[in-house]
């Protein structure tokens, strides 16, 4: 059996060779360990792929455009925003931008579910303490008790403190988001609006055959309630962050377009849990200034085509302007609307 | 608990140190055997709380039936009671190894044979039963042998537990680990073993880290997708894998070994540049080393060994390594990777006894593309797919043109980049080239440029603590 053996060495007047100097080979160790953290560091922050501004005035590389969109958020350029998933991704900034006047950016990160929408709204807001109007994509996460927690979600890159920062940005994940904005052509395609169009993704990756598609879509409607039959949080969370949002703002809550299969089935009881939920947003809504809901979470001629979808809640760009379109219309009704009202305010 | 871990690199494990310090400084070596003895029982338990009584009462079960049959040794020995104690001890562990490793297997595959429609409920498999169950067989047979003495209990209870071997080997021995833990050196490192310590935890941790996880997320879509690999994707495949559970495994040892030489004590190797073998024989003696001393010790040599003639010793190996098969898991793919391996060896010693020899440029090859083989069986998720797999390696769905090759275009682009072709050219030829941890790390010499890099890949390793793993080994 061999073993880790360490031996003393002999003395050196018995040999020719001096013994090892083991404190002066640690010392060595640690300044190898020391320096590699340091570079290593440095590196890391010069190439930030999440550009948060944070660690200025120190230098860092600008990518244009990055999946975690904290650099996005915090760009003077834009005045609004659009919070969401993957399932908000494909409304186009622009045509929000032509139709009501405002300019938008598109915050809406793939993966993540309600608890990181609020997250990603409350950052909005540290850095846009007056943002003109803020598009926040609804789907059955905002209804979920507890909210979980989003594995893709970096949730310290929107906290503050810059060590914490640091001491987070060390890691080989930040290492991989580099590597993938530096080589990765879908990704440094993304639009300085955060604009990102997945339908190239899903056809490279076979996803939109419609073998495969059929697969995805026809499965049975839900019938036990897949959301919280009681409270729900993420309602409580927004309303407090509403509270502090300027009566000026406009705030379209806008339920995203599913597939009729996504859909509970009529009266089931996860058609009543749907129901209480958005009965809740729909109050929040109400109290509110300047606030309004886009419906597209429910039974209505588009969401019953299959070819407007590649999954039950991935729809494809024909859905996604006529959805856009609602948007613009809501953020331009609200405005029309309660313009007096907050006048008066 | 992971060592790849910012809770165990930067709480778990400094608490401990400096709490063991502190204790042998004042002289309490006692207390800093229980206070080592209690942390690695925190250790466990803080990944597996659920399975700490079982632990505990695996060790001291052990320690009474090891202590009942000392007790029937010496004057006036009781050799039949000694024995039934010792039947009744390795029955006990191998019933509750059987419990939780084999009886969904069992209860699965008679319900496919049967017919009958019946859901079990799954049982799940604490984290280094094979690990803490084979150290005490080994215990117990040695109690048996007259090899083992009468133990402190808080002594047996750490050599059992010792964190940094508990949950993935290396499968230690009594005879080794106990005199280290009695002996007044116990956590009082010199500065030549911390240096030690160190370049093994570094190489260890960079190991699994930086090298074995950035291969895991392709292994696994290559072996998700093996219907629809080509002859290239396959091998290459079948290549990343062989390295991440080297590495993975290895660094896994690498750590431990380090770990345990920052409070002194010296754990067996248990690899050594496995992947340079020229043979199987010489595979066996380089790689899992304490699981290959220990199916031989207690299993090999029990059964007969070579005393009884080449017929017999090609089934004592053949059933070794079936048996050796099945101790990683129960299913018919480790059955098969256990059952290739016995016949590699029995057509190897066959081949010695031959007499020839083969040139090392054609040994090595062989013996390495035998290892890969192999290894299919060990990842594939059935035998069907293992199956399906090495026919694509074997070229009997299609072989790519050379023109494919020439151009790059024989890779299915949806599966496998180039980026992993280079990979594993790099891997390979660091593998087969360059020195082992244990060849650095104990050199007679130590190079100071090596400290300094070692230092440096501790630095590169700990990025890696954000997106921790686990060992593959842990499933074992």
């Amino acid at each position: 059996m061999s073993a880790v053996e360490v031996e003393k060495s002999e003395p050196a007047a018995h040999s020719a060779i001096a013994p090892p100097r083991y404190p002066a080979l640690l010392a060595r160790f640690a300044v190898g360990l020391i320096a590699a953290a340091l570079l290593t560091s440095a590196l890391l922050i010069v190439m930030d792929p999440y550009e948060t501004g944070r660690l200025e005035p120190l230098p860092s590389i600008h990518w244009r455009a990055n999946e975690a969109k904290t650099s996005r958020a915090t760009d003077p350029a834009f005045d609004s925003a659009i919070i969401g998933n993957s399932r908000m991704m494909m409304i186009r900034p622009e045509l929000l931008d032509e139709r009501t006047g405002l300019k938008f950016v598109s915050l809406a990160i793939p993966g993540t579910q309600a608890r990181e929408h609020l997250r990603v709204l409350r950052y909005v807001l540290q850095h846009h303490p007056q943002p003109r109007a803020l598009v926040i994509g609804f789907d059955e996460t905002w209804c979920f008790n507890p909210l979980p927690r989003s594995a893709a979600f970096e949730d310290w890159a929107y906290e503050r403190g810059a060590l914490n920062y640091i001491l987070h940005l060390y890691g080989i994940g930040t290492v991989k988001k580099i590597y993938h904005l530096a080589t990765d052509p879908v990704r440094s395609d993304q639009r300085e609006d955060g604009f990102m169009d997945y339908e190239p993704a899903f056809h490279a990756a076979g996803a939109d055959r419609p073998e495969i598609v059929s697969a995805k879509l026809f499965q049975p409607r839900p019938t036990v309630p897949f959301t919280s039959t009681g409270d729900f949080p993420a309602a409580e969370e927004l309303r407090q962050i509403l509270n502090r949002v300027p009566p000026a703002t406009v705030v379209i809550l806008a339920w995203e377009p599913v597939y009729i299969m996504m859909i509970p089935e009529p009266g089931s009881a996860a058609e009543t849990a749907l129901n209480a939920c958005r009965a809740v947003y729909q109050r929040i809504a109400a109290a509110r200034p300047r606030t309004g809901v886009v419906k597209w979470f429910v039974d209505r001629p588009e969401n019953r085509d299959e070819g407007n979808f590649l999954d039950r809640v991935h729809y494809r760009h024909g859905v996604a302007t006529a959805f856009g379109e609602d948007i613009a219309a809501a953020v331009n009704g609200v405005l029309t609307t309660n313009t007096a009202a907050v006048r008066k305010q | 608990m992971l060592f790849n871990s910012y809770e165990f690199l930067f709480a778990f494990l400094p608490i401990l140190l400096v709490g063991l310090f502190l204790l042998v400084s004042f002289g309490w070596g006692r207390a800093a055997v229980w206070w080592i003895g209690l942390g690695s029982i925190v250790f466990y338990g803080l990944g597996n709380p659920r399975f700490v009584p079982l632990l505990v009462v695996s060790v001291v079960v052990n320690y009474l039936v090891g202590a009942r049959i000392l007790a029937q040794g010496g004057a006036g020995a009781d050799e039949r009671r000694a024995k039934h104690w010792l039947i009744f001890g390795i029955a006990a562990n191998l019933a509750a190894l059987a419990y939780f490793k084999y009886t969904n297997f069992f209860l699965d595959n008679l319900s496919e044979l049967s017919g009958w429609q019946t859901h079990w409920p799954q049982i799940v498999l604490p984290v280094g039963i094979s690990f803490f169950t084979f150290t005490q067989i080994a215990f117990l047979v040695d109690c048996r042998r007259g090899a083992a003495h009468r133990y402190r209990f808080w002594d047996y209870l750490l050599f059992v537990t010792f964190f940094p071997h508990l949950v993935a080997g290396p499968i230690l021995n009594h005879k080794s680990i106990l005199p280290q833990i009695d002996s007044r050196g116990f956590g009082r490192p010199g500065a030549q073993e911390i240096y030690t310590a160190l370049i093994f935890f570094s190489i260890g941790l960079f190991k699994k880290t930086i090298i074995a996880d950035s291969l895991a997320p392709q292994v696994q879509i290559v072996f998700k997708a093996i219907p629809h690999l080509d002859f290239i994707d396959a091998w290459v495949g079948a290549l990343l894998y062989t390295f991440q559970l080297y590495y993975d495994f290895s660094g896994y040892s690498e750590m431990a070994v380090g770990l345990a030489l920052l409070i002194n004590v010296r754990i067996p190797m248990n690899f050594n540049s496995p992947y340079k073998s020229t043979s199987i024989v010489e595979f066996w003696r380089r790689w899992h080393i304490s699981l290959s001393n220990f199916l031989r010790d207690y299993l090999y040599i029990p059964l007969g060994g070579n005393r009884f003639g080449t017929r017999r010793r090609y089934q004592n190996l053949l059933t070794t390594m079936v048996l050796g098969g099945l101790w990683h898991g129960a299913g018919w793919t480790f059955l098969a990777w256990g059952t290739l391996h016995g016949l590699g060896l029995a057509l190897n010693h066959a081949w010695r006894g031959t007499g020839l020899r083969l040139p090392t440029a054609i040994a090595w090859p062989l013996t390495f593309v035998f290892v890969v083989v192999a290894w299919v069986f060990f990842r594939a998720p059935d035998l069907g797919s293992a199956l399906s797999m090495l026919s694509t390696m074997a070229g009997l769905n299609g072989l790519p043109s050379l023109t494919a090759i020439a151009s790059g275009q024989a890779l299915s682009p949806a599966l496998m980049s180039p980026i992993w072709l280079m990979w594993v050219a790099a891997l390979a030829l660091w593998t087969a080239t360059a020195p082992n941890t244990q060849e650095i790390a104990l050199a007679e010499q130590p190079r100071p440029a090596f400290a300094v890099a070692c230092g440096a890949l501790l630095a590169a390793a700990v990025l890696g603590l954000d997106q921790p793993t686990d060992f593959l080994y842990f499933q074992f």
